[in-house]
């Protein structure tokens, strides 16, 4: 790669996102590491960006603006009324659906208290309406909206899943029981944690070792830890769901 | 996904601002930039059912607006376009310390300049921060597209600040003059 080529492709460089893990951007920063003269033009270049970005980043937002928006909802909903009807069937049909796809998931795996837990969850991790409750907070922020929720606010992650992080959480019934549901965003699709009390599956008993299975179409991993069983459940291959672990 | 009340709020409170400047960065006029980005949230609202994965309603909203803008690029076509080669050569050594002097709306007035096409890569790695793939994803087109859409148009930036810079040029207080005259149309 020429060093011309290499500065047309770093100039498109993004700090701190994705980018970094592109093989075309990973090259193109390393010949930079190894080049001192393509390394001074990448710092400059770097720091000009940040000038760059800093001053139009700085444009205020006019005031109003979100009153606005959130009023004219109002007027959208009123207006939208008259295709209640047909949101209703379609409502109806995907309730249909879901019923048959969870129903086809418990066949599937047998009637057993865990084979149940884990045909209801994916059933769940595929119904992508009204998937969280509560996104985009911090941990602090997240575990106190599972102790006003009644969820499980003392979860605990593996360590790659704590440091991927979660995008947002939503509290799923199963048999009358609370389920914590954290939600993760992945490069190719989501995955969904439930966590919920080991009590609550009579019988079951299981180690700290993810137990993987495939419930319905997606790759599961089932723990327990701390009184507390874990179930991971992806629509993702099984090796990147694996790579969570 | 349906969209409940909290689901609105939370993307209005979460990405008003953001949208509001991307809009402002196509349109260069705040009451376009204003319908715009409360149109995208009006079809976040009745068309949301297109959107399968709730990671993506940021992204969603982005594509949207850029989608709905073209009927409100009629103003464009007033101004007439300059080809970039008529600036390039007046462009002297310009340095992140002299950008973080500039006042923010001269910054903001060149890039109005640059012709639309090659803005709204700029105005994504700018001001939203997009990777490379992201803007890809959201402009529909190969990511060797969008370095070739931002390589040219980042000299363009560089080159209309140092030209007003230069000609001691000074903002009016409005990111929005009423007297643009010039569009730089990057060949």
């Amino acid at each position: 790669m020429t060093r011309e080529k290499t500065q047309f492709i770093l100039q498109a460089y993004r700090p701190n996102s994705e980018d970094a893990y592109d093989p075309q951007f990973a090259d193109a920063l390393r010949r930079a590491r190894e080049d001192p003269v393509l390394g001074r033009w990448f710092a400059e270049e770097q720091a000009m960006d940040a000038a760059f970005a800093a001053k139009l980043r700085a444009q205020p937002t006019p005031s109003g603006l979100k009153t606005q928006i959130l009023l004219a909802r109002a007027t959208i909903r009123h207006r939208s009324q008259w295709r209640q009807p047909v949101w209703l069937a379609v409502a109806a049909t995907v309730a249909l659906l879901v019923s048959l796809a969870g129903w086809r998931v418990r066949f599937i795996s047998g009637d057993t208290p865990l084979a149940e837990f884990q045909g209801a969850m994916a059933t769940a991790a595929l119904d992508l309406s009204n998937h969280v409750d509560a996104f985009a907070m911090d941990a602090p922020a997240l575990k106190q909206w599972l102790t006003e929720h009644q969820g499980h606010p003392d979860f605990v992650l593996p360590p790659k899943i704590a440091e991927h992080g979660v995008m947002g959480c939503k509290i799923v019934e199963w048999q009358g029981r609370r389920v914590t549901r954290l939600c993760m965003k992945l490069d190719d699709g989501h995955a969904d944690i439930f966590v919920a009390n080991a009590t609550d599956l009579t019988g079951v008993t299981l180690g700290d070792a993810p137990r993987f299975a495939v419930a319905g179409a997606l790759p599961t991993a089932t723990w327990q830890r701390d009184g507390k069983i874990y179930h991971l459940a992806g629509n993702v291959s099984a090796d990147q769901l694996k790579q969570l672990l | 996904m349906d969209v409940d009340e909290t689901d609105y709020e939370q993307a209005v409170a979460l990405y008003q601002e953001d949208l509001h400047r991307f809009a402002i960065s196509l349109t260069y006029n705040p009451d376009d930039a204003r319908d715009l980005t409360q149109e995208s949230y009006c079809r976040f609202l009745t068309k949301s059912g297109q959107l399968r994965d709730y990671m993506k309603v940021k992204s969603w909203l982005f594509t949207t607006l850029y989608r709905v803008f073209p009927g409100w690029k009629r103003r464009e076509k007033r101004f007439p376009h300059f080809d970039l080669a008529t600036v390039e050569h007046e462009n002297p050594m310009l340095t992140p310390e002299i950008v973080n002097k500039i006042d923010g709306d001269v910054v903001m007035e060149a890039l109005l300049e640059i012709d639309e096409p090659h803005r709204t890569p700029l105005v994504l790695f700018y001001r939203q921060s997009l990777s490379c793939r992201e803007i890809a994803e959201m402009l529909e087109v190969p990511v060797g597209t969008v370095m070739s859409r931002l390589s040219r148009p980042k000299a363009a930036l560089r080159a209309i600040v140092t030209a007003r810079t230069a000609g001691g040029s000074q903002s009016n207080g409005t990111p929005f003059p009423a007297n643009r005259t010039k569009l730089f149309k990057i060949a």
